[in-house]
């Protein structure tokens, strides 16, 4: 019922924890990614702004603390199920791209599909294409449980990367009270949002 | 009987210190509860850290510095669903949220704390289309009139102030052949300035020599933190943007009738039973947020004021009389999104200007109005809100999944995300957004149920069901071909619906309608000296307007009510 923070500092865990921890660590970089990727196309024609992605501004570890302070923990299930969602879309060939696992070492089924692929493994779990049964507990065999929450990691995704969030640097993982702004958030920069304001001049007519 | 206010009224949304202020100016004594944090009183310095003080009773408590401190006009810290200070969950934001059980994609968008889902709220408020109140209602629109005057000038309600956004949406509106709507009464399409809760334009906002840092005078200023709280003003009570914090609120407690109580959830509506009256409320069962400690207060008259969703499941938790309508007739104007994206040439050809900035001016300043569909606003956010609701929510999948439709005439549908994501908001400040309010239809199948074994802190979980009709969606095509029409007209190169799913809640209503829970004065059939004066008394969901100013008018009117009834 509490919140129960991420921390990706903590020492004190077995191996096998690193192990899950490292995979759903590495299972939400490969999502963020495939959301918001680095775009050197972009960059050349834009500037080198628009070059960085979610991987650079941290939205993974922003969708994995927003994810385990729901009211229960949802990160480890989550990925899990993105999991299964990924080697049901491989089990029905529906995947365009080969998989790769050198790409986010340490990660399942789904840090190894193309960026794409992945967005068509989620999308199995929101049309129900997955077998519910299968899934870990909160998920299993509660559509509308998956439904929200496969919901909730697209809008969690903008939200981390185009709010103020990783303009808290050190202080990101902090509790809401502790955190401080510590610069201005690179994605403003990207999309010509000046920031906070207490007026503009703007009245027209 | 031990009487310790002649009137509780549970929740300090847009309803309750409504009727707080209506009746403590008749010399009625009030205790006014509302579960989350209160934002601006001496009495909470540190509102999310600490408990502060049990209840304040004094306009002399309210500070604007601390309203200040509080409302940090950033968007995560603010509207973050799971951890942000306007969310539905306690004050203390190291406890998660409260839990809402849904049966498909979707989720809630509601606020705990002094002023409710006003403190996010853009402020719109249009009264309904008189020809869905008329021959439907218990009640006529001529008799809503006089209420909708009192409260359009208690707050006040202005037309909405142009800047860039709102200028193009008028020159494409205007283009695609609509007529400019002069009346507060609409029966044709047509569109119009949004009649808003906020303060006019600061007089020398556009003076060169004004100092906006050092601001402390009454007025808007233009600066799009609507939806992330406003903070612009001399007082609480001279703060721009009029949630019931900074309207009703202050005029309650000035009256010296009304005492209100923050993080305090109500658990428990507490009734006898006599020979005279029935059955009856006599007062309530609360949990204190922060302690824990429960408690018992008693009243002449309990009014229930806690939103559309909580107000049923009180009185499902407080196990009242069945009632087939408690809970039901959910509706929720299934929103959309549409969006425009323009050339810098187009804008400086139609607007003297190379963008429209949607994070500059009001969050949502104009509108169109349509009888027999419902509405299309505007709408302009700092970047993360208004990515999250543009970009990545639908009920359509993401669009490069999509199969192109050459019938439809928007050109991107659903998700966006990869290059094209950050292609489209590089022209964050060159898009012109609208949402949709869709006329929905009232049906007894959608509502709130108790989930019938999860439970929180307060009581059985609320379980929200909706789905909408065939005619519901194709309304919401029909507006959001209108929408794209207007775009277009307007000159945007690329258009993009989203295609919200139906479970997105934002103006939830009708789950304990008039007529049907209640009688026409709002009090409860099974259970009298209990009344409702929230969303959810409201019989149908008026047609597609914003519901917060009818919900206001009617508690003005339940007011009114309770005072002849029961303090005459």
């Amino acid at each position: 019922m509490y919140w129960n923070f991420y921390n990706p500092e903590n020492k004190s865990i077995n191996y096998q924890t690193e192990n899950l921890l490292q995979h759903m660590g590495e299972t939400f970089k490969a999502f963020v990614d495939a959301i918001i990727p680095r775009t050197p196309g972009l960059a050349v024609e834009y500037g080198r702004i628009q070059y960085y992605g979610a991987l650079d501004l941290y939205t993974d570890e922003y969708l994995i603390m927003s994810l385990n302070n729901y009211y229960i923990p949802l990160a480890e299930p989550t990925a899990e199920m993105l999991d299964i969602a990924a080697d049901q879309l491989i089990l029905i060939q529906a995947n365009e791209g080969l998989l790769n696992f050198s790409m986010f070492q340490g990660g399942g089924t789904f840090a190894a599909l193309a960026p794409k692929d992945r967005l068509r493994a989620l999308t199995l779990l929101e049309q129900l294409q997955v077998n519910l049964a299968t899934l870990p507990i909160p998920f299993q065999d509660d559509p509308g449980f998956v439904l929200s929450v496969t919901g909730l990691l697209n809008r969690f995704t903008m939200m981390g990367y185009y709010s103020e969030w990783s303009g808290y640097g050190s202080t990101r993982l902090e509790t809401p009270n502790q955190r401080i702004l510590e610069f201005f958030p690179l994605a403003w920069e990207q999309v010509g949002y000046p920031g906070p304001s207490l007026g503009y001049r703007a009245l027209r007519g | 009987m031990n009487i310790d206010f002649d009137v509780i009224v549970i929740g300090a949304g847009g309803g309750g210190p409504v009727v707080a202020k209506e009746l403590g100016e008749n010399g009625i004594k009030v205790l006014l509860i509302e579960a989350g944090p209160w934002y601006g009183n001496i009495k909470w310095p540190n509102p999310n850290a600490e408990p502060g003080a049990v209840s304040s009773a004094s306009y002399e408590d309210l500070n604007i510095d601390i309203l200040k401190k509080s409302f940090t006009d950033l968007e995560d810290d603010m509207n973050n669903l799971i951890s942000g200070k306007f969310r539905w969950g306690p004050a203390n934001r190291e406890q998660g949220p409260w839990i809402r059980k849904m049966a498909q994609r979707g989720y809630v968008w509601q606020n705990a704390g002094v002023g409710g889902s006003t403190l996010h709220y853009f402020a719109n408020s249009p009264r309904a289309y008189p020809q869905t109140v008329d021959n439907a209602w218990p009640i006529s629109y001529q008799e809503l009139i006089p209420y909708y005057e009192k409260v359009e000038a208690t707050l006040p309600v202005n037309p909405a102030p142009a800047t860039a956004k709102e200028d193009l949406f008028y020159y494409g509106a205007k283009k695609a052949g609509w007529q400019l709507l002069e009346t507060p009464d609409v029966t044709s399409p047509g569109y119009r300035p949004q009649p808003a809760a906020i303060f006019r334009v600061n007089p020398r906002l556009n003076d060169p020599d004004f100092n906006l840092q050092n601001n402390r005078s009454v007025g808007c200023t233009l600066r799009g933190h609507c939806v992330n709280g406003c903070h612009i003003g001399p007082t609480i009570e001279g703060v721009a943007k009029r949630s019931t914090l900074v309207s009703y609120v202050p005029r309650a407690l000035n009256t010296g009738n009304v005492e209100v109580r923050p993080n305090t959830f109500v658990t428990k509506i507490l009734t006898e039973e006599d020979l005279e009256e029935g059955l009856h409320a006599v007062g309530v069962l609360y949990r204190d947020t922060w302690t824990g400690e429960t408690g018992e207060l008693r009243a002449r008259v309990v009014v229930m004021a806690a939103g559309s969703i909580e107000t049923p499941r009180l009185w499902l938790n407080s196990k009242l009389p069945e009632n087939a309508w408690v809970g039901k007739g959910l509706v929720n104007h299934w929103f959309d999104c549409v969006a425009g994206i323009f050339d810098e040439k187009v804008l400086i050809d139609i607007l003297g200007v190379s963008d429209v900035k949607p994070f500059v001016g009001q969050n949502a300043a104009a509108r169109f109005d349509y009888p027999g569909l419902g509405v299309i606003q505007t709408f302009g956010m700092s970047p993360g809100i208004y990515s999250s609701m543009l970009y990545a929510t639908s009920d359509k999948g993401y669009n490069f999944l999509r199969q192109s439709d050459s019938k439809v005439p928007w050109d991107i549908e659903g998700l966006v995300v990869g290059e094209q994501l950050k292609e489209f908001m590089r022209n964050y400040p060159r898009t012109l957004s609208v949402l949709i309010f869709t006329d929905d239809e009232v049906n007894q199948r959608n509502g709130i149920t108790l989930d019938p074994e999860l439970k929180d802190e307060n009581g059985f979980i609320p379980v929200i069901n909706y789905q909408p009709t065939k005619q519901d969606e194709e309304k919401r095509d029909q507006l959001a071909t209108i929408a794209t029409d207007i775009l277009r007209k307007a000159g945007a190169k690329t258009i993009i619906r989203s295609n919200w799913p139906p479970n997105v809640f934002i103006h939830i209503q009708c789950t304990m309608r008039m007529g049907y829970v209640t009688d026409t004065d709002c009090e409860a059939k099974q259970v009298k000296r209990l009344f409702i004066a929230d969303n959810s008394v409201l019989y149908n969901g008026l047609g597609g307007p914003n519901p917060t100013l009818t919900t206001q008018a009617l508690a003005t009117r339940t007011s009114v009510k309770i005072i002849n009834k029961y303090f005459g």
